[in-house]
């Protein structure tokens, strides 16, 4: 609950989407997100799991103004959100880079959309650059960089617009596991270091335990939130967290819930 | 253990070497092969006909060094009108392409008119261009123009509308304007298609010319082939076609280059 002396950093109030198909002769409508409200306090790190097609992609974009809602509202620092803005920033699942632009020149491109000039913007983009480990590669293009190495970029990215808010849509599903571990590492580092809220979304129960303050648990058909799991293991968390019967509990306590939502989805699609 | 690698490596190298020289004897042996019984039938058939290598040869130098230098103003002249209809048909194209890529409206606006004229001979217009035109310069840079400009406009149309979501988000995510998102992202991502519609079209621009310049008015390298043709000068008539060749060749090089260069980028 949100103690009154300390408003939200980012309030979801009654979220509502649904996406149309169009099939041979009719169109369909898919309810996406059902009635979706949530609270994040501010330097706040909340991991969203849920099975595909709950609908955790789409309520990132709506956070970011990508996508709008059909009803209801998203609130940061009291004000309505009506697009993206410069007090959020996503790190996309697919890394979101422009293969014909430098590690550089990637890093400086929300800069540039900014109209910063030439030099201020190189300062800020080699900073980010050097923060996340990749000194040496500022001339580097996507292509010559492994899957680790372009969230990296994408991390410094989203790090050099300096948002309040970091929406991270699924950021490591496309790495092996061994980059995977050393990559929540340093986002934790990063997080610990810059005090940034982040909404994580990922469909790794491990992840969401791991890196989270809460995990939010979501259902499909509609997209719904299911429970709201505090996470009260020590930080800073180290990979040695895993091994301890807390977080063994809490895990478990998550996949049960997931599985529930998934046989109810499953029992209600049946004719 | 780095002694044994480097002496594999040696011998890995020497292996490539050898088998690109091997490569290239093989065409250069063939080459003269195919010289040599081209040489003899040319001396065996009627020279009104045929002409052997050698006479080519000697026609395209005599071409060349001639004091009039026929066959080098014939190629400026050519490349006086390949040149401007071209570059005019990239710049035209990728604008009208970029234009109904992102706008309904001009799509439905202007998808009749590309259409009909993409498929219309090109050959088929110029009777109906002369008429309103008359014979000149500027109605085959018209026509070369005419040529080029739709698979530039249809090929970067087809590229702006593939231009995935995982382009656009972000940029979209970062506040990119309208203006900012076209030139910055939507573009750039598009490069692909506009340089394959680039090659489709100068292929189409270096056939349209000579045909221009046969059916216009006679000049440049195709007025010489058609003058060469009509005095039966079976030699000179080779050396505009060696010229046009050795063009093409190096454009589709020059364009390759370029290919390999920047779209290595392009795949992941």
């Amino acid at each position: 609950m949100q103690a009154a002396a300390e408003p939200a950093k980012l309030l979801i109030e009654n979220i509502q989407k649904t996406f149309f198909r169009e099939t041979d002769d009719k169109i369909v409508g898919i309810r996406v997100l059902g009635d979706i409200s949530l609270s994040v306090s501010k330097g706040e790190f909340v991991s969203i799991i849920g099975p595909s097609g709950c609908g955790k992609s789409t309520l990132l974009r709506i956070i970011d103004g990508l996508i709008k809602a059909d009803g209801g509202r998203v609130v940061v620092d009291g004000v309505e959100v009506a697009g993206p803005g410069p007090d959020r920033a996503v790190v996309f699942q697919y890394f979101g880079l422009y293969p014909w632009r430098s590690v550089l020149r990637n890093v400086e491109f929300g800069l540039e959309l900014k109209g910063l000039p030439k030099h201020e913007r190189s300062r800020i983009a080699l900073e980010n650059i050097a923060r996340v480990g990749l000194r040496g590669f500022e001339n580097h293009f996507p292509h010559e960089l492994s899957g680790g190495m372009r969230q990296r970029v994408g991390f410094a990215r989203s790090l050099a617009l300096d948002p309040e808010i970091i929406l991270m849509d699924e950021p490591f599903s496309a790495v092996d596991e061994q980059t995977r571990e050393i990559l929540q590492e340093q986002l934790l580092d990063l997080w610990r270091a810059t005090r940034k809220t982040i909404v994580f979304i990922t469909h790794s129960i491990d992840e969401a335990v791991y890196m989270a303050d809460r995990v939010v648990v979501m259902g499909a058909r509609p997209g719904r939130i299911v429970e709201d799991i505090k996470v009260e293991l020590p930080r800073p968390r180290t990979a040695a967290v895993r091994t301890t019967a807390e977080f063994g509990k809490l895990r478990g306590y998550a996949w049960e819930l997931l599985k529930k939502t998934m046989r109810e989805t499953a029992a209600s699609e049946l004719p | 253990m780095s002694d044994a690698l480097s002496i594999a490596i040696e011998s890995e190298r020497g292996r490539l070497r050898r088998l690109v020289w091997e490569h290239r004897l093989i065409v250069v042996v063939t080459l003269i092969a195919f010289l040599i019984v081209w040489e003899i039938a040319g001396r065996l058939t009627n020279p009104l006909f045929f002409a052997p290598p050698s006479a080519v040869a000697a026609a395209f130098w005599d071409a060349l060094l001639d004091p009039e230098a026929r066959l080098l103003h014939a190629l400026l002249e050519t490349l006086s009108i390949l040149v401007p209809g071209f570059v005019l048909a990239c710049v035209v194209g990728v604008a009208l392409g970029l234009l109904m890529g992102r706008s309904t409206l001009a799509y439905h606006l202007l998808d009749p008119y590309v259409t009909i004229f993409y498929n219309t001979p090109r050959v088929a217009l110029i009777p109906i261009l002369l008429l309103w035109m008359g014979v000149g310069d500027l109605l085959k840079i018209v026509i070369v123009f005419l040529a080029a400009v739709f698979p530039v406009s249809v090929n970067t149309m087809v590229g702006v509308r593939d231009v995935s979501a995982q382009f656009t988000e972000p940029a979209r995510s970062m506040q990119a304007s309208e203006r900012q998102l076209l030139w910055q992202v939507v573009l750039p991502a598009s490069f692909p298609f506009i340089a394959a519609g680039i090659k489709l079209a100068l292929g189409r621009a270096l056939t349209t010319v000579i045909v221009a310049e046969f059916f216009v008015s006679v000049s440049g390298l195709g007025g010489l082939l058609h003058a060469a043709s009509t005095s039966y000068q079976m030699a000179l008539m080779f050396a505009p076609v060696i010229i046009l060749a050795a063009m093409g060749i190096a454009i589709d090089a020059a364009v390759t280059y370029l290919e390999r260069s920047l779209l290595r980028r392009y795949r992941s």
